[in-house]
C-alpha cells in the first residue's frame, strides 16, 4: 500500500524521455491533442496556454466578477493578464507529500468522515505551522482528522487553484462530453484530463499525483467512511479550481464544474496520470525516429537538431460538421440568404453584402470564387466599369507586388474521411500555382508552396515514411516593417502520404486502452494565417461551410486569429483527389 | 382580501445554522423544515437555505433558515450571512469533542461578523447515540452559561427537542424584536376619498 515509489508505465516513461530529450516539441504534440478534443476557438487556446487571453476581452470568469462595470483602457489592459497562475511552492509540495503519506494506513482510511471531519482547530493551526518549517515533524500526536484537514489548509493557501485557473474551460468542456459512438463521455473526458495533467506545472502535478490516489483509496472505502468521490469531490472542490479571490457569486457559479472536476479525478484515481493512447503513439514514433537520425549519424546527436525539427504527429482533425449537426442549419440557412441576394438587383445586392461582411463573402466566393477584393468597392471598381482595360492591368501589377512583399501564402490541405472507406483531399495553393500533385496509385500529397522556406524536412518522401501526417516548420524571414501584425514569422508546410505505404506496429502502443482506430481519422490543418477570412473561405468551400477546427500555425499552436483578413483572394483549389484509406487497424 | 390574509405573516426571522462539518446541519434542517431525515454525507457548498411558517401564539411567524458549509474553506462566503441574521444556532456533535471544542472558534467569528442583538443557541446534536456520546448535558451547559446562551441537544434523526429548540428560539426572539408590517403583507385597499381626482385626459402641467 506504500505509494513511496510511484508506479511508472512504459508510456509515461517514454513520455518524460521524450520531455527531457525536447520539451518544445512535447509541448507542441500535448498542444496538438488537447486542441484536437477541446473546442478552443477564439483566444479559448491562448488562455489555456498561458493564461492570458486577446487584451481588452474579457474572459467568461471576469465578466462574472464585475458584471457590469465600466473600465478605464488602462484596467482593461491588466484584464487582458487574467490568470496569473502560480505553482505551488516546495514547501507546501514537501508538507503536503508527508502528510499523504502519513494517511496510507487502512484503519485511518476507513474513519468516518475523513477529509469532512474537522477535528481540532488549534491543533491544526499548529501542526501547519510547523509541517511548514519543519518536514521531519512526528505525526503520531494528531489524529488523521487534522492531518487530512491540514492537507486541505495547504492547499487553500497557496495563491492559485492546483489544476490552474487557466484550465478551468478545458474541463468544463471536458465534464460536458457526451458519448459519440467510439468513445463513451467518460472515456473523452479522461483523456482531456490525461492532457491536461501533462500540462501542469511540475510542483502541482507532485501534489496531484500524490493526492489523487490517495482520496481514491479513500472513496473505494465509502462503505465504512462514507466519503463517495462526489463528497470527497465537494470537499476539494475549492481548492482546484476555484480562483482563490473570487467573491461569493463568483464561487457559486464556478463551484459545480470544480466539483464535477475533482470528483471525476477522484473517481478515476492514478488513470488519470496515463498517457493517451493517440499521444503515446506519437512519442513512440518521436522516439524512434530519434534514434534512426542518431544511428544514422553515427552517434552525432545533438540536442540542438531536435530542438528545431518538426514534430509529427499521426493526429489528425476532422471539420466540424461531423460533429455538429447544427451546421446543416447553418448550411441551410445560408443557402437561403444566398438565393435571396442573388435574386436582388445589383446595387441592392452589393449593399447587402457590404452588411453583412463575413457571410458576404462565403456568398461571393461561392458564386464566383476567383474575383480580387472581395470586399473592395471603392473608385477601382468604378474605373473598371467605365475602364475595362485599364483596371485588369492595374490590378495585376498592384497584387504582385504585395505578394513578393508581405505575402505568406495559405496552404490547406485537407483530408476528410468521411465514411472511413473513401477520402476526400485537396491541396489549395494560394499563389496559385500548382502544387505538386500526386501520381500513381500511392499519393503523396505535397503543398509546400512557401517563398521563405528554409527548412528542409525531414524526411523523404517515399514508402516507408512513417508518419501520416508531418508537419514541417518553415520559417519566414521577420520583416521589421511589415504592416500587418498577424503575419506569422514562421509558416507550417503539411505533407501528406498516403497510409498505404505505412504500417505501424501498434503493439507496443497501448499501455492504457485498445485502440480507437477511427477515432483520428479526418485531416484538416491549414496553415499560415495573416490572411485567415481568406482561409476561412477556402475552407467552407472545401468543408461545404464548416468552419476548421484548427488552424495550426508554426508553432503547434492553433491560431485563433483567422479572423482579420484583408488581403485579395487568389486562392483556388487545385484539385479533389479521391483515394481509398486504410485506416491501421492491424500490424 | 383573504388571498392577501393567508400571506400576512407577523415576524420574519432570518436564522442561520453554524457548526463544524458533518455536526448535522443540513440534517437538522431538513428534519424540521421537510420532515426527513437521509442518513446521506453530502456536504454542502456554500450556504442554503430554506423557510417554515407558522403560527406562534396567535402570530404568524416566518423562519428563514440558512444553513451554512461548515468546511473552513467556504468561511469566507458564510461570513457575509451573519450580518442582520436575528438568531444563530451553533451546534456540535455530542459524539465528537473536537466539534464542541471548536465551539469557541465559531463564537469568535460570530463576535466579528454578526451583530450584537443576534440570538445565540448551542445546539448539541445526534443525542439518540447515547453509547457513542464524548460531551456531558453537564459540559453543555456549562459552555453555554459562560456566554448566556441558550442550550438544548436534539436529534436530526429521532427528531427529539427539534420542535421545542425552533419554538423557544422564536418565542425569545419575539419578545426581543418588533413584529414586520411590509407591504406585500398587508397592501392598503381602501379606496380614495371621493376628493381625490386622478386628472384624466387633461395635459401634464410641464
Amino acid at each position: 500500500m506504500d505509494p513511496t515509489p510511484l508506479q511508472v508505465s512504459a508510456a509515461q516513461r517514454r513520455m518524460q524521455q521524450m520531455m527531457s530529450m525536447a520539451p518544445q516539441q512535447c509541448e507542441e504534440l500535448i498542444i496538438c491533442h488537447l486542441s484536437r478534443r477541446l473546442d478552443l476557438e477564439d483566444d479559448k487556446l491562448d488562455v489555456l496556454l498561458n493564461g492570458r487571453g486577446k487584451p481588452g476581452k474579457k474572459t467568461p470568469l471576469m465578466r462574472m466578477a464585475s458584471p457590469f462595470q465600466r473600465k478605464s483602457k488602462h484596467e482593461q489592459d491588466k484584464d487582458s493578464m487574467v490568470y496569473a497562475d502560480n505553482q505551488i511552492d516546495s514547501h507546501h509540495v514537501n508538507a503536503i507529500n508527508k502528510l499523504v503519506l502519513s494517511l496510507q494506513n487502512m484503519e485511518d482510511l476507513r474513519k468516518e468522515g475523513l477529509f469532512r471531519v474537522n477535528g481540532s482547530v488549534t491543533r491544526q493551526e499548529e501542526l501547519k505551522e510547523k509541517i511548514l518549517k519543519d518536514c521531519s515533524l512526528d505525526l503520531s500526536p494528531y489524529t488523521m482528522h487534522d492531518r487530512a484537514n491540514v492537507i486541505k489548509q495547504l492547499l487553500g493557501d497557496c495563491s492559485s487553484p492546483l489544476l490552474l485557473n487557466r484550465h478551468y474551460e478545458a474541463f468544463r468542456q471536458a465534464l460536458a462530453f457526451k458519448d459519440n459512438g467510439l468513445e463513451t463521455a467518460e472515456q473523452r473526458c479522461l483523456r482531456v484530463v490525461q492532457l491536461l495533467m501533462l500540462r501542469l506545472p511540475k510542483n502541482n502535478l507532485a501534489v496531484c499525483k500524490r493526492l489523487i490516489p490517495l482520496l481514491h483509496t479513500v472513496a473505494q472505502e465509502e462503505a465504512s467512511n462514507r466519503m463517495c468521490s462526489r463528497t470527497l469531490g465537494t470537499l476539494f472542490a475549492p481548492h482546484f479550481l476555484c480562483p482563490k479571490d473570487a467573491n461569493t457569486i463568483v464561487y457559486h457559479s464556478l463551484l459545480p464544474v470544480a466539483q464535477e472536476t475533482a470528483a471525476f479525478m477522484i473517481k478515476f484515481g492514478a488513470k488519470i496520470f496515463q498517457i493517451p493512447a493517440g499521444l503515446n503513439r506519437d512519442v513512440m514514433h518521436f522516439l524512434r525516429s530519434e534514434k534512426r537520425l542518431s544511428d544514422e549519424s553515427s552517434g552525432h546527436c545533438t540536442p540542438v537538431s531536435t530542438a528545431v525539427s518538426p514534430v509529427n504527429t499521426s493526429l489528425t482533425f476532422r471539420p466540424r460538421s461531423l460533429d455538429l449537426e447544427s451546421d446543416n442549419t447553418t448550411k441551410a440557412e445560408l443557402a437561403k440568404l444566398q438565393a435571396h441576394i442573388e435574386s436582388l438587383p445589383q446595387n441592392e445586392r452589393r449593399k447587402w453584402k457590404k452588411q453583412l461582411g463575413d457571410a458576404s463573402a462565403l456568398v461571393e466566393t461561392t458564386t464566383t470564387p476567383c474575383r480580387k477584393h472581395v470586399r473592395s468597392k471603392s473608385i477601382g471598381s468604378s474605373i473598371r466599369k467605365r475602364l475595362p482595360h485599364f483596371g485588369s492591368k492595374c490590378k495585376r501589377q498592384l497584387s504582385c507586388d504585395s505578394d513578393s512583399q508581405d505575402e505568406v501564402p495559405v496552404t490547406i490541405v485537407n483530408i476528410n474521411f468521411e465514411d472511413y472507406s473513401t477520402s476526400t483531399a485537396a491541396i489549395i495553393d494560394c499563389q496559385g500555382r500548382k502544387s505538386s500533385m500526386p501520381t500513381g496509385a500511392s499519393p503523396v500529397l505535397t503543398a509546400a508552396p512557401n517563398l521563405h522556406s528554409r527548412r528542409r524536412r525531414r524526411h523523404s518522401d517515399g514508402e516507408g515514411t512513417p508518419p501520416k501526417v508531418e508537419c514541417t516548420e518553415n520559417t519566414a524571414p521577420s520583416k521589421p516593417d511589415s504592416v500587418k501584425p498577424s503575419t506569422p514569422l514562421s509558416a507550417t508546410s503539411i505533407r501528406v502520404n498516403s497510409p498505404h505505404s505505412y504500417a505501424p506496429p501498434l503493439k507496443d502502443i497501448n499501455d492504457n486502452d485498445s485502440p480507437l482506430p477511427f477515432s483520428e481519422n479526418e485531416i484538416s490543418i491549414l496553415q499560415p494565417c495573416n490572411r485567415p477570412k481568406r482561409v476561412k473561405q477556402i475552407l467552407t468551400q472545401v468543408h461545404k461551410f464548416s468552419p476548421p477546427q484548427a488552424l495550426i500555425t508554426s508553432k503547434g499552436t492553433i491560431s485563433p486569429e483567422y479572423r482579420r483578413c484583408r488581403s485579395r483572394d487568389r486562392c483556388r483549389p487545385l484539385g479533389v483527389l479521391h483515394s481509398p484509406v486504410s485506416v491501421e487497424t492491424s500490424l | 382580501m383573504p388571498r392577501y390574509e393567508e400571506d400576512r405573516i407577523d415576524y420574519l426571522f432570518k436564522l442561520v445554522i453554524v457548526g463544524d462539518s458533518g455536526v448535522g446541519k443540513t440534517s437538522l434542517l431538513l428534519k424540521y423544515v421537510d420532515d426527513v431525515f437521509t442518513d446521506t454525507f453530502i456536504s454542502t457548498i456554500g450556504v442554503d437555505f430554506k423557510i417554515r411558517t407558522f403560527d406562534m401564539d396567535g402570530k404568524k411567524v416566518k423562519l428563514q433558515i440558512w444553513d451554512t458549509a461548515g468546511q473552513d474553506r467556504f468561511k469566507n462566503i458564510v461570513s457575509t450571512f451573519y450580518r442582520n441574521a436575528h438568531g444563530i444556532l451553533l451546534v456540535y456533535d455530542v459524539t465528537d469533542v473536537t466539534s464542541f471544542q471548536n465551539i469557541q472558534q465559531w463564537l469568535k467569528e460570530i463576535d466579528k461578523y454578526a451583530g450584537q442583538k443576534a440570538k445565540q443557541v448551542l445546539v448539541g446534536n445526534k443525542c439518540d447515540l447515547a453509547p457513542r456520546r464524548q460531551v456531558s448535558l453537564e459540559e453543555g451547559r456549562a459552555l453555554a452559561a459562560t456566554t448566556s446562551m441558550m442550550h438544548i441537544e436534539t436529534s436530526a434523526k429521532t427528531s427529539a427537542n427539534l420542535e421545542a429548540l425552533f419554538s423557544d428560539l422564536t418565542r425569545d426572539l419575539m419578545a426581543n424584536f418588533e413584529p414586520v408590517n411590509y407591504g406585500l403583507s398587508k397592501p392598503d385597499l381602501t379606496p380614495l376619498p371621493p376628493s381625490h381626482k386622478v386628472a384624466t385626459g387633461g395635459r401634464c402641467g410641464c
